[in-house]
Parts: structure tokens; C-alpha cells; sequence
């Protein structure tokens, strides 16, 4: 049917179905910006748009409902390219980090301002009901909404409401507008589905029913008939290479288990079958067409089931080994079953797959026994975390093409250069041969760190030529994803009847799903990301990993954590009760301080030996002392209702910067015609604001405002290797590799500027902005930038910096809570929320706010609603995002704030560390303990609902 | 997929392309039915964009409420009571509110639409082509009449709440408890379950002063049958729903 409607003031008529859903025909017709988050279900908002003047989610409505409509989109907002004031305040703010639906949070609250010019917190929160988004937790949209009216009414009201840090620095510690702000909130193009081009053919995958089965046969004859129909890919012809799809530095500390598809599938959604079509009908009509039979096995699902001595295997494999392969290998092997495959080792993870064991460590300092033994007290207690979503609102998706005999691979990922390495190992072709770009990452969050989809849709078009598209579903993110493992962590504390500890254990056991991805050293970090929290002459620590048919875990912000923080602080907690200490107290006898040196550290390295750690910067006392009087620490608050108790409770946490001796970065920087910087980095900025950080550090160093200085980064042809963005390396890491490489073309700029000044180098320096100042004489960047480049010039100066170190920058924090327990519904209202996190200098001060808050909100989530629950047979029954239940803005505390704790770090970039993974550490303790101080219950599994409350207080 | 959108211009003309199309459904905001929530995925709609079912009027003692008023409308209405806005300000997503009608919510008969409970407790009555029809027979039955407007009464003491995991998820339990010259009114409705009255509840507790909350709370939880699920257990929901409904009764037979 022919449709007509105005368009952002011009009119459109355009041929289309009735059924059409709305938000794919305006992407149809070139507006990016309206965006789908959940497969239309009315959920994220991504998709809003202004239809006759009111914001609507252009996914609940078909093209025939637009017929003689009027439809404003974000484009309508901005004047000659120019952001509007709510555009301008959102990212002064620090909210357009991934920035998917910044446009569509724009257009809500443009939407309000017009209706109400002075809105309260409940019109805002209205206002925004509808959009779902994880990066900034929503709380900065007050101080944006405050902002926006300002600049209203004078547009170019400064950005306030932000301490900054560094009085001695220009760039660094500054509000500066992110760097890519602009471009997202604007919806310009940018993420991957923003890059497919017209003829681009569809993946689709054929998943599994069963959560455990052997593919006895199949048949895709009929299929590959169906008109449109380019290849179907099965576990007949695809390589036979074994890998592991975690992005991790090689060699990976992660099982090599699995190939593109296996004749054995482990997980209810696993892949049986990809189809490639020109069009999404005819690839829907092969899916159907396919023939396969199973022979369904019994799964196991828990570690208790994994571990039992007759538990079904899932990897019954023939095993090898890089280096360190056991005696008995051969023994061994003659067990292994032909259809589980194989399973390569790059070195040894003391793993037992024949008993369902992906991997174990142990280890620890002094002797716990002794510890024990001394002690007055022994507390020993168990808790348990659930598997958790990361739910990114762009989904996982690549789009990949030839160009000439290259591969490109247009990515939304944590990890081009591991992406890179690991699709040449499986398709078997050198490196050169493929490119991989980076594009805007809209939420990575850990699960965008391991190669999800990429590896197929590279074969896919590596082995036919032709391009290809496959994004991921809603219901694919929850089915066949990457997921946060769920954990049992049991931990044991002796102590002095003066509070002293003389012994910690940690017993760890993790679910890690069919395959081993990260399997060791997410839950090492349960031990090597809390241990050092205390000085404690007896630790030790057992971690034991094992595969079950849960659908894929992986990375996810955080690593292991805050399940290892949940336990240990919620321990320490119980403890202080015991004792009849206050738990602040308790905590400061035995916590780390500067200078201290991390004994427990040698025996964490995460796959290697690892190093003890001397803390060069802690905020913990700073942030422990400041939080104390914000909420009252000690004082018992009352309520009016008796059915209402409040709590109060405290969590100290650490996170890392970065894999000392095991993460590198590169960078490269190139001084332009006019005396401005170009940096190529390989670090891939996910939203964070690496690349302002980045340009930020660079600024500072060559004495040049930020405008001057443009940042290519996480491109495989045109940057340099970088390790990526996980494990908390970004700012540490890259940062610090910017910086070096900055340094180095100050050496090269001051050695030329003494040239062409005839005058000694060491007499001459950098001076803002952008010039050489010599004893003598002074000269501009522009000068030398045009002396070097000119046809006798010596050549364009370049700057490299390579990061490596063994230092340990450690972010440490508090977080604290307050929350109202109704002891008559089980209800916990979070009543305040602070989270005070030292990560050195906060390099981008309202950036690293919004991380906090997006961390913490991330966190109370988990601890209060979230977790994907799987029927009897594997399958998840809150499979999309309504019945996941992720916080919206109504779930804010109602006191949120999280002042950043400043700290001197010598090894930082300009004192940098980091901070968003730390973020999520410590809501579930501080709630588990606030819950426990208000009504005297302890919960020590997630999620801690009302029902757990209740039957704590024997209600139900 | 939709493939067919027929655009009545009269009731009359509706209500015949339905009868000519049995498998046709009408098409208010869309909300739900263009929802993949919804599942619904109809061949043929008919809108009832172009009819004339957009007001709100008050009829004496009564509203009426037009069916293709949006929620947002209503909530932003003086005319509206309380306890109707009460319950759709529970309804945390301006955008569906903005989209989605009354009548789309009553017909879609979802028991997690808890707006539902107040209707039924309010003794809310629709008027369709052929009768008047009061929206708890409309929702218990396999009525799917044409709404052309829904009647609401102005005064009246009802109170509603519901459970829901986030403030924005799925209400699993809702209840409404309302009172009319002494006449209560109890209605709790279940996600995944069913909407229903609590007839010989509401007859036992008539005529006599109300117990204490507690009493209360157990007697609800008592009659509420109820199922365990992956979120939560029967147990839990009988319990909540005991302890909510009664809250709302004691604040309805107050007056609110
Ligand atoms: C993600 C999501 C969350 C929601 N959350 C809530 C919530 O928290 N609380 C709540 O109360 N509701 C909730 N709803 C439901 C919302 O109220 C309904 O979607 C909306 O009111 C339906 O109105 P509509 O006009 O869009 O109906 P439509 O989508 O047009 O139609 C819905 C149904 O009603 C029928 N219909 C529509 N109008 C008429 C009529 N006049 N006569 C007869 N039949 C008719 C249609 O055939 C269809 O079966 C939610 C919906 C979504 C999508
Ligand atoms: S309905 Fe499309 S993002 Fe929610």
C-alpha cells in the first residue's frame, strides 16, 4: 500500500505493507536513530519517535497507523547540525556512553520540557519511563534535565554539578564533552547495523531443542533448494578446528572445547545449523526444511549434578596440551567418546573433563590450619549468586564482506585484535588477511569480550563471498549468549577476640555452562579481587569450575568479583556481630592501606605465576570515613510504620587495572598539517569515554587544547595491538600507552623545534598552546608540522608508546546502604545509595560518575530482581526483558550519589586508575547486610526478594 | 503478518467487516496487538481510528470514557477519579500510555493489566453496539464485543495495588477492593492465572464490621487459589495477596 506522512516537517509518501513494523520502516528510509532494542516488545524505548506529538515506541505500530501522521524523530530536535540544549546537556552529563537509545532518551525528554519547562523528579522519572538503558543508571538525567533548562535559556551555559580534579592539569580531570558525544546523541551513523549495505545476505541459526543430545544425523538437501538459499553450514562441513571463543590474550587461560558446530550439542539454544540467504523468507523456509535427529542424553544443570560420580559428561573428549600434558594422557584418552570431540589445553588448567571439571586452582599464603587453630572465633558461612544477563541494548551483531581477498568484519566488540586472531585461527588464514573495525559499541558490559557470532558470519562469508549480516534477537541474547556464572563461594574466618584475623579461606565452585570460556579466571577473581582486601598472614583459596548444560557464560563487568565481595564482606559482617564489634571497625583493623604488600597475589596470577603487589594509592579509609558521616554510620534510624525496619550496611571492594604482565597496549600518534595530533590506539572504547581519555592524556601532555587532538582507535588495519577493553585495563592500560606515545613526539616536536630555533634542546619547551618556546626564539606546531612535511622536510613526526608493566594500579571503594525492610510484604526499599570509589584521578570526572551509577544499578539488579531461571529442561523461562526484570529508572535509590575518591597513583596515566567494573562489586553485600541490620534476616543467595524475606521472618 | 487494514468510517460498517471477517480483530492504539508480546500476529485489522470514539464526558454520577481514549489522556484528565489514576500511574511506560486505549486493555483480557482489578471493583460497565455489559462479565467471558465506550462511576470508595518484581515488571498479583452503600467488592487477578471475584468473601464480610488487617489478610489469602511458578510461589502469592487486598478494603470502607 502507498502510505503518506510528514517526516521531520517534509512530507514522505512511500510504498510499503500495512504490517510493516515502523521502527524498521523509518530505518528503511535512512533514519538511524530509531533504534530496536526488544524485538518489538515495548520494553527499552529505544525506538521512540514523536508521532502527532507524543513520544511512542515506533515498534509498536505498523505502517498503516502512520498513514497522514505527523513523525518527528531525534533529526527534528537539531538546528543546522547543531545539538539542542537537551542533546548537549545529556552528554556534558556524562549520560551518552554506549549511547543506542541517547537519541530516543533525547526525545523523551524534549517531549517534557515542551509540555513542562520546570519539571520535578517525578516528571522526569515519567518522562523516562519507557527507556531502558544500563550505561550511566539513569541518575545523571536529573542534573541533564536541570542543565538542558538552563541552556534554554542561554545556550551556552557551562556544565556544573561536577567536582573536578587536578587544579595543576588542563584536560585531565576536566568536564570536557566526550568525544563521540556528539555523533550518538545526534543518531548519526555508527553501530554496526548502521554499516550493512544493500544485498547483504541473512544468517539465521537452526538452535537446539535439548540441552543435551548427539545430532545422530542431518539432512539440509531440501533446504538448500529453497530459492535465495547461499549455503547452510553444519557440523558436516565446517572447520574442524577447535578454539575457544573467549577474547583473552593468547594463550588463552581457557579450554579449547569447541568448533563453529559440534556434532554434540551441550545447551538448549546451542547452534545445529546456520543458514545464509538472500532474503530473511527464504532463510525462515530452510530453517524449517532441516532434518536432523538427536539422540537425546540426560543434562545436568548444577555443579552438585556435575560433580556426582554418575553424572552425564558433556565433554567426553580426547584431550591435548600445548605444553604440560600429564603422563597418563594416553590412559586418559582411551576413554574419550569420538562424537564429544576434542579438547586442547594451551597449557594445563588441572581440568578433568571426563568428570565434568573445566578447570581448578588452589593455593594460598601461610598456613590456614595454624590461623584457625589460634583463633577465638570461626565464622563459616555459604552463598550462592545466579546466572546473569548482560543485556547490552544493542544486541550482539557483525556484519561482515569481502573486499578483494580480505575479510572485514564490522564489529560490535570488546576485542578487535583477539576477534582478529581467533577468526584467522578458525577459518585458517594468515592475519593480513582479515580487517576488523571496531564500530560504537552500544553495551558490551563483559558479554561483547568473547566472540559470539563473528566467528560464524566470518565463515559464512569467507567460504561463499558474499556479505553477511546476523544480529542476534532479543530472545538469542537471553538463549545463546554469554552470561555472568553463577557461583557457590563458601567462605571461613578466624579471628581475635580483638577482631585480628588469623586465617581466611575461600572455597570456590562456579558453573561455567558447556563450554569453558573464561572458566578459570572468572572465579579466580572471586578470590584475587577480595583477598587483598585484608592483611591476613593465612589465606587460602580453592576454586573448582565445572561444565553443565546452562546455556554459555563468560565475562561480564566485574569478572568474579562481587560474588567473592558478597561473601566475604556479608562474612566479615556476621563476624563483626559475633564479635560484638562494629563492622567498620572490624574492617579497619584488617584492611590494606598504602604501602602494604599483597603477599596473596603470587599465587593469583590469573594462568601464570603471579607477583606480590605493593599498594602505591588506596582510598579505602578516605572512602570508608567520608561515607561513614553521609549516612549516619552507627545511628538507628526509626520509622512511623511499624511494619517498616530500615538498615544500614557497608562493603569495601577493590577491583584491578588492568593484567599486570599480561595486557599490552599500543599506540601510535601522528602530528598533522596544522599542528594538531592524530592518535591510532587499538583499544576498543565501548561507550566508557576511552577515546576522550585517551585524547584527554594526550592534550595534556603536548600542551594542546583537546580539540586538537582526533582519536582512530580499535581498527585492525589502522591501529596498533591492544590487549581491548576488559578487565578493567581501558585507562590504565591504553591510557597509559597514549601517553607514551604522546611523550615520545614531545621528545621528537622539542628535538625539531631546537632545530629549526638553533638553539639547544634543553632549552627549549612545550608551551600552551601548541608551540615551542626556546631561549631564544619561539615556533608553532603548524611551523614544524609544515618544516617536516614540505619537500625538504624531514618527515612527518610520529610518536610511538608501548604499555607494559607489573604494576598493580588497585581502584579500591565503599559502598553503602540504607534500606526500609516492610516486614508485613517482604518490600526492600533502597532508601540511599553511596558509592565512593577512588580510581586516582578521575581523568573523565562526569563519565566515571555515570559508570558508578550504571554499575551500582547494574548491581542492586542482580542482587535484587535479576537471574535467568531454566525449566526442568534447560530451558529459560524470562527469556526476553520484561520477565528479566533489569531496573528501570523507578528502581533508583532514593538517595543515589557517588562522590569519586581521589588518590595519588604513581603509575597511572596522570595518576589514572580504573573504575567501571568496580562499580558492581559491592551493592549485594552493602544490600545483603543493610536487609540484615533492618530485620534481622540474612540472605545469602541472590536475588534477595520479598519471598525470601518473608519466609526469613517466618511469615510465609 | 498484518496484510489487510480496513478503515470503517461508522460503527455499523465495523462491526459488519467483523462479522464478515470472524478472524479480523479490531485495532484501537495497537500497543498490544503490534506487541511481540502479544503474539497475536492478525492477518486483518480493523481500525477503529476514524470512528468517533475519542472523549471523556460526565453523565451525572458516571464518566464515560470513550474507547479510543489513550490511558495518557485519562490520566491527564480533571474529570477522572482518583482511584482510576491512582492504579494507571502504576502503569510506569509513558510511551504504551501514550499508545494504548482503555478498551484495548480491558479487551485484551490480560490478567497482569492491572487496571483491570479497578474496573471490575469499580463495577465499570461498557457499552457496545448491542448492550450494556458490565467489564467483569466482558473479561470473565468470551465476550468480544465492540467497545464503544467504557463507563466508569465517579464516586466511588475503591482502592487498588500490585506486586510486581521491578516498578516496572509484569504485575504478578493485582487487587482492587472497593465498597458501594456497604456492598464490598473483592478482585485479585494473577498473572498467568486468572481475574477474579472473591463472591462468597465479599458475602461473608457484607453487613459486618471488618476484621483486623491481619484477620483480614488471612482470610483473603485463605480463599485466593493460587500455583506456583518460576518467579514465585503459590504460597507467596496467596500470602501478598491477603495482605495487599486487605490494606485496600480497610482504606475503601474508610472511603479511601
Ligand atoms: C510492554 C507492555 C507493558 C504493559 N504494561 C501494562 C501494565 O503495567 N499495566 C496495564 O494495565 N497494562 C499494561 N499494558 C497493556 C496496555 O494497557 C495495553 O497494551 C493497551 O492498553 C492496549 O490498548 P490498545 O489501544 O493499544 O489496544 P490494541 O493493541 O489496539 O488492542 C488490544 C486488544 O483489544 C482489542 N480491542 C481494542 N479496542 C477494542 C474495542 N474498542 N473493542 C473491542 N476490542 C478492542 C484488540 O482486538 C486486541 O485484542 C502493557 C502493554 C505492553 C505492550
Ligand atoms: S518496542 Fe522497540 S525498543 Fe522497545
Amino acid at each position: 500500500m502507498k502510505i503518506s506522512f510528514t517526516l521531520n516537517g517534509l512530507k514522505k509518501t512511500v510504498l510499503t505493507e500495512a504490517g510493516e513494523n515502523v521502527q524498521a520502516l523509518l530505518q528503511r528510509l535512512g533514519i538511524f536513530s530509531v533504534r530496536d532494542s526488544d524485538d518489538h516488545q515495548g520494553f527499552c524505548g529505544s525506538d521512540t519517535i514523536i508521532f502527532n506529538g507524543k513520544t511512542v515506541n515506533a515498534g509498536l505500530l505498523i505502517a498503516a497507523q502512520i498513514d497522514g501522521a505527523d513523525i518527528k524523530t531525534i533529526e527534528s530536535v537539531m538546528k543546522d547540525g547543531k545539538l539542542s540544549a537537551v542533546q548537549s546537556a545529556m552528554v556534558d552529563c556524562g549520560l551518552v556512553q554506549s549511547g543506542y537509545n541517547s537519541p530516543a532518551a533525547a526525545l523523551m525528554l524534549t517531549g517534557l520540557l515542551e509540555r513542562n519547562p520546570d519539571p520535578s523528579k517525578d516528571d522526569i522519572m515519567d518522562a523516562l519511563s519507557p527507556l531502558f538503558s544500563r550505561s550511566a543508571g539513569y541518575q545523571p538525567f536529573f542534573k541533564a534535565v536541570d542543565l538542558a533548562k538552563k541552556r534554554m535559556k542561554d545556550p551556552n551555559y557551562k556544565t556544573e554539578g561536577f567536582t573536578e580534579f587536578r587544579e595543576d592539569l588542563r584536560e585531565v580531570g576536566k568536564v570536557r564533552r566526550k568525544i563521540d558525544g556528539h555523533q550518538l546523541v545526534a543518531g548519526h551513523k555508527a553501530f554496526v547495523e548502521d554499516m550493512v549495505e544493500p544485498g547483504t545476505c541473512i544468517l539465521k541459526m537452526l538452535q537446539s531443542p535439548y540441552a543435551h543430545a548427539y545430532i545422530t544425523s542431518i539432512d539440509t538437501t531440501e533446504a538448500e533448494k529453497v530459492p535465495g538459499v547461499v549455503t547452510i553450514i553444519t557440523h558436516k562441513n565446517c572447520p574442524d578446528v577447535y578454539y575457544t571463543n573467549a577474547g583473552q590474550g593468547a594463550p588463552e587461560p581457557s579450554p579449547h572445547d569447541r568448533k563453529l558446530f559440534n556434532q554434540k550439542v551441550c545447551y538448549v539454544g546451542d547452534r545445529v545449523a546456520a543458514v545464509v540467504a538472500e532474503t530473511e523468507e527464504a532463510a525462515d523456509e530452510a530453517l524449517k526444511k532441516i532434518k536432523v535427529e538427536y539422540e537425546v542424553l540426560k543434562p545436568v544443570f548444577t555443579w552438585d549434578d556435575a560433580q556426582a560420580p554418575d553424572a552425564p559428561i558433556l565433554h567426553k573428549s580426547f584431550v591435548t596440551y600445548g605444553v604440560g600434558a600429564p603422563e597418563d594422557l594416553d590412559e586418559y584418552n582411551k576413554n574419550a567418546d569420538p562424537r564429544d570431540g576434542k579438547i586442547h589445553y594451551p597449557f594445563p588448567l588441572r581440568a578433568d573433563p571426563h568428570h565434568n571439571l573445566a578447570a581448578s586452582v588452589k593455593g594460598g599464603i601461610g598456613d590456614v590450619e595454624k590461623g584457625f587453630q589460634e583463633a577465638d572465633v570461626i565464622i563459616d558461612r555459604t552463598f550462592a549468586t545466579t546466572q546473569i544477563q548482560c543485556t547490552p541494548t544493542e544486541p550482539h551483531v557483525v556484519f561482515t564482506k569481502m573486499q578483494g581477498d580480505r575479510l572485514v568484519i564490522h564489529a560490535s566488540t570488546q576485542v578487535p585484535f583477539h576477534l582478529r586472531r581467533v577468526v584467522a585461527k578458525v577459518l585458517g588464514i594468515p592475519e593480513t588477511k582479515i580487517h576488523v573495525i571496531k564500530e560504537r559499541v552500544g553495551g558490551g558490559f563483559g558479554s561483547k569480550q568473547d566472540v559470539i557470532l563473528e566467528d560464524v558470519a566470518a565463515f559464512a562469508t569467507y567460504s561463499t563471498g558474499r556479505p553477511v549480516y546476523y544480529r542476534y534477537t532479543r530472545n538469542q541474547e537471553f538463549n545463546t549468549c554469554s552470561t555472568r556464572k553463577p557461583m557457590r563461594v563458601r567462605v571461613k574466618i578466624g579471628a581475635k577476640k580483638d577482631g585480628t584475623f588469623t586465617a581466611i579461606q575461600m572455597d570456590n565452585e562456579a558453573n561455567t555452562g558447556p563450554f569453558g570460556a573464561h572458566a578459570l579466571t572468572v572465579p579466580m577473581n572471586a578470590c584475587s579481587k577480595n583477598l587483598p582486601l585484608f592483611l591476613c598472614p593465612n589465606m587460602y583459596f580453592t576454586v573448582r569450575i565445572y561444565y553443565s548444560n546452562i546455556m554459555p557464560t563468560g565475562a561480564y563487568q566485574g569478572y568474579g568479583a562481587p560474588k567473592g565481595a558478597f561473601a566475604l564482606n556479608s562474612t566479615v559482617a556476621e563476624l563483626a556481630e559475633q564479635l560484638g564489634m562494629d563492622q567498620i571497625e572490624l574492617m579497619r583493623k584488617n584492611m590494606v592501606h598504602e604501602g602494604a604488600v599483597l603477599e596473596i597475589l603470587r599465587c593469583l596470577g590469573e594462568g601464570r605465576e603471579g607477583t606480590p603487589a605493593l599498594v602505591q594509592s588506596c582510598g579505602l579509609e578516605k572512602a570508608l570515613e567520608i561515607g561513614s558521616k553521609m549516612i549516619d554510620w552507627g545511628k538507628e534510624e526509626a520509622s512511623d510504620d511499624p511494619d517498616i525496619k530500615i538498615g544500614k550496611g557497608v562493603a569495601i571492594i577493590q577491583q584491578g587495572s588492568g593484567l599486570p604482565g599480561l595486557d599490552h597496549s599500543n599506540a601510535h600518534i601522528l602530528m598533522l598539517a596544522d599542528g594538531g595530533f592524530s592518535l591510532h590506539s587499538g583499544a576498543a572504547d565501548i561507550g566508557t569515554g576511552l577515546d576522550t581519555v585517551m585524547a584527554k592524556v594526550v592534550a595534556e601532555v603536548l600542551n594542546v587544547p583537546l580539540s586538537q587532538v582526533t582519536v582512530m582507535s580499535g581498527d585492525t588495519d589502522h591501529t596498533p595491538f591492544d590487549t581491548g577493553a576488559y578487565a578493567s585495563s581501558g585507562t590504565f592500560f591504553s591510557g597509559n600507552a597514549a601517553r607514551l606515545a604522546a611523550e615520545d613526539m614531545k621528545q621528537k616536536i622539542l628535538q625539531k623545534a631546537a632545530e629549526y630555533l638553533n638553539e639547544p634542546v634543553e632549552d627549549c619547551v612545550l608551551e600552551y598552546p601548541a608551540k615551542v618556546k626556546g631561549k631564544k626564539g619561539e615556533i608553532t606546531y603548524a611551523q614544524i608540522a609544515y618544516n617536516t612535511t614540505t619537500g625538504h622536510g624531514s618527515g612527518q613526526l610520529q610518536g610511538i608508546g608501548s604499555f607494559i608493566t607489573e604494576n598493580h594500579a588497585i581502584p579500591y571503594g565503599a559502598n553503602f546502604a540504607e534500606v526500609a525492610v516492610n516486614t508485613r510484604t517482604g518490600e526492600i526499599d533502597v532508601r540511599k545509595f553511596y558509592a565512593l570509589l577512588d580510581c586516582g584521578t578521575p581523568i573523565n570526572p562526569e563519565l566515571a560518575e555515570g559508570q558508578v551509577f550504571g554499575g551500582v544499578l547494574k548491581s542492586i539488579g542482580h542482587s535484587l530482581y535479576e537471574g535467568i531461571i531454566l525449566d526442568k529442561d534447560g530451558k529459560p523461562l524470562n527469556d526476553n526483558l520484561q520477565d528479566y526484570n533489569p531496573p528501570t529508572i523507578y528502581d533508583l535509590p532514593k538517595d543515589f550519589q557517588a562522590p569519586l575518591v581521589f588518590t595519588k597513583d604513581p603509575d597511572g596515566p596522570y595518576g589514572g586508575k580504573s573504575i567501571s567494573e568496580l562499580a558492581t562489586n559491592g551493592a549485594a553485600p552493602a544490600l545483603a547486610i543493610a536487609i540484615h541490620n533492618a530485620c534481622g534476616v540474612w540472605i545469602r543467595e541472590w536475588p534477595f526478594t520479598p519471598e525470601k524475606i518473608l519466609k526469613g521472618l517466618e511469615k510465609i | 503478518m498484518i496484510t489487510e487494514f480496513l478503515k470503517p468510517k461508522t460503527i455499523i460498517e465495523a462491526v459488519q467487516l467483523k462479522q464478515a471477517t470472524p478472524d479480523a480483530v479490531y485495532m484501537a492504539g495497537g500497543s498490544w496487538i503490534n506487541s511481540s508480546r502479544s503474539a497475536m500476529n492478525p492477518e486483518t485489522v480493523i481500525s477503529l481510528n476514524e470512528l468517533d470514539l475519542n472523549f471523556i464526558k460526565q453523565d451525572q454520577d458516571t464518566l464515560r470514557i470513550g474507547a479510543m481514549t489513550t490511558l495518557q489522556d485519562i490520566l491527564d484528565n480533571d474529570l477522572i477519579p482518583d482511584y482510576i489514576k491512582g492504579n494507571l500511574k502504576l502503569f510506569r511506560n509513558r510511551n504504551i500510555r501514550n499508545q494504548g486505549t482503555l478498551a484495548g486493555a480491558i479487551a485484551a483480557k490480560n490478567p497482569a493489566f492491572s487496571i483491570l482489578t479497578v474496573l471490575i471493583a469499580a463495577e465499570a460497565q461498557l457499552e457496545t453496539p448491542t448492550e450494556e455489559i458490565s467489564v467483569e462479565k466482558y473479561v470473565t467471558s468470551d465476550c468480544s464485543a465492540l467497545i464503544l465506550a467504557i463507563r466508569i462511576p465517579l464516586k466511588a470508595a475503591v482502592c487498588s495495588n500490585k506486586h510486581s518484581i521491578t516498578a516496572r515488571g509484569v504485575s504478578l498479583v493485582s487487587v482492587a477492593a472497593g465498597v458501594f452503600e456497604k456492598q464490598i467488592h473483592l478482585v485479585v487477578a494473577q498473572d498467568g492465572g486468572k481475574i477474579e471475584r472473591l463472591t462468597d468473601l465479599e458475602i461473608a464480610l457484607n453487613g459486618d464490621s471488618l476484621p483486623d488487617r491481619d484477620e483480614l489478610a488471612e482470610k483473603v489469602s485463605k480463599v485466593v487459589a493460587s500455583f506456583d511458578d518460576y518467579r514465585t510461589s503459590a504460597a507467596f502469592k496467596k500470602y501478598i495477596a491477603g495482605v495487599m487486598l486487605a490494606d485496600c478494603l480497610i482504606k475503601a470502607a474508610k472511603g479511601v
